[in-house]
């Protein structure tokens, strides 16, 4: 699985940080996205796609 | 094309059945998902009803957020132009602009900061409103005892807004979004509000006050090369002062009128209290407060759900309609806070999806179980047919709600 996530698009909701608080985390001073980690372990797929589900500005794109 | 349908604005809901979306939308998501329909000031658009173009509309580029007011017997004005009380901010924004004036918000209201910032707060303004209610009537207002004051105390402790001005700015509140008034009443109330942030801001400016969103807001709009004008500020705080409370108000009412008249969910949510954040997502899916539905205007001509949308039209997509969609929920029409959902509507889609969600997410959360726990014999005081429901608020919500503990 590779992750990429589009800063530009993040609208802060923070969502993908309750789905998968080990992949995503969100900058303090806009709570923009940060991507802890690209690559994440299998044992991580199903919060991933789950957090890129439920972004609501479809800010995360997911290659598996 | 075959015969065209055109559908009256508003819709009305079914007395008999206050929970439920108005009964004409369960046609209309089968057989005209995407349909003209006239707005009540004559103008014309249309209407969606299924989610997935309801999400389309909200994601879609080609759909502008710049938009005319419709929902008003008056509402041909344009809200982003002068001629509005205020200027609704990066609520009529596209990007990126949006995205810039929006994000000086959106420190205040990630999951983090609620929980870090918020939430002890939180817990300490339910357990004294609960003592209140406990050390109170055995039949009360659960409106005024709580659904009320405890979102209108969150956001003047996120703002930096004095309580004890909450009777002031509710009001107004309840005026500027009541659709069954004229556009010139409910203009009355958008300016008291913009005359008492304006005043706030002056009194802040002098004080020196550095707390809460406002005065940061301030201090961003005083710094040299600001993108924030004078203007743009008092909207910003208008916004969050009406949008911030009466929303939450709106849904913590309906929420417990929900669980009251569904008394095996409501033991099974009190005996499993960690089961409330499930839960609170499939009340914001099934009561979908916004009733009125939120539009958005095609930038070119388009097709959408085999419709052919010109450039310049207004599109209105009923959340609460797509919210009961077949097509992404089993049995939508029954409420099961054990449902599991990718999403749902309830906070809108897209960029311009809720800022405040966090925030009501938490007040929801908070409330509820405790309120059950600490009453379980919590009862409604008049028959579900008899709660006086707001049918012409922007937020669909309760007027009041007698309940005996």
């Amino acid at each position: 699985m590779k992750i990429s996530v589009d800063v530009d698009k993040c609208c802060g909701a923070g969502q993908c940080v309750l789905a998968a608080p080990d992949v995503f985390d969100q900058r303090d001073e806009d709570g923009i996205v940060i991507l802890l980690d690209a690559n994440p372990p299998a044992d991580q797929y199903d919060n991933v796609r789950k957090a890129a589900a439920v972004c609501p500005a479809a800010a995360i794109e997911v290659q598996e | 094309m075959t015969t065209q349908h055109l559908i009256d604005q508003p819709i009305a809901r079914d007395p008999a059945h206050p929970l439920d979306p108005p009964a004409p939308y369960t046609e209309l998501r089968e057989n005209h998902p995407v349909v003209r329909t006239r707005f009540p000031n004559g103008s014309t658009g249309w209407l969606v009803t299924r989610f997935e173009e309801g999400s389309q509309v909200f994601s879609d580029p080609r759909f502008s957020a710049k938009r005319r007011r419709h929902d008003a017997p008056e509402g041909e004005q344009a809200e982003t132009g002068d001629d509005a009380p205020f200027d609704a901010g990066f609520v009529m924004m596209d990007e990126p602009d949006h995205g810039t004036y929006r994000r000086l918000l959106t420190a205040r209201f990630t999951p983090k900061a609620v929980q870090t910032r918020l939430q002890p707060y939180l817990d300490r303004i339910v357990a004294e409103h609960l003592d209140a209610i406990a050390a109170g009537p055995e039949t009360f207002d659960f409106v005024q005892a709580m659904s009320l004051p405890i979102p209108c105390l969150v956001i003047c402790e996120l703002l930096g807004v004095p309580y004890a001005d909450r009777d002031g700015f509710h009001h107004a509140t309840e005026v500027m979004m009541d659709m069954g008034i004229s556009r010139a009443a409910r203009d009355r109330g958008a300016h008291w509000l913009v005359d008492y942030i304006t005043a706030l801001v002056a009194d802040k400016r002098r004080t020196g006050d550095a707390e809460g969103i406002l005065a940061e807001l301030i201090g961003k709009a005083d710094d040299e090369g600001s993108i924030l004008t004078e203007r743009q500020l008092v909207g910003l705080g208008v916004l969050l002062l009406f949008a911030g409370h009466d929303t939450t108000a709106a849904m913590m009412g309906l929420s417990t009128l929900t669980l009251l008249t569904h008394p095996e969910q409501r033991r099974d949510l009190t005996e499993h209290p960690e089961r409330i954040g499930t839960a609170v997502e499939e009340l914001m899916r099934y009561l979908t407060i916004v009733q009125f539905g939120l539009g958005r205007v095609a930038e070119e001509d388009l097709e959408l759900g085999g419709a052919h949308i010109g450039k310049g039209e207004l599109v209105v997509v009923a959340m609460n309609a797509a919210n009961r969609d077949p097509r992404v929920f089993d049995n939508p029409d029954a409420l099961d806070l054990d449902r599991t959902m990718v999403r749902h509507l309830g906070f809108g889609y897209g960029v311009h999806a809720c800022l405040g969600q966090n925030v009501a997410r938490a007040e929801l959360r908070t409330v509820l179980p405790a309120l059950f726990q600490r009453f379980p014999d919590l009862r409604l005081a008049t028959p579900l047919q008899e709660v006086p429901m707001d049918f012409t608020g922007t937020n669909y919500g309760v007027r009041q709600l007698m309940v005996t503990r």
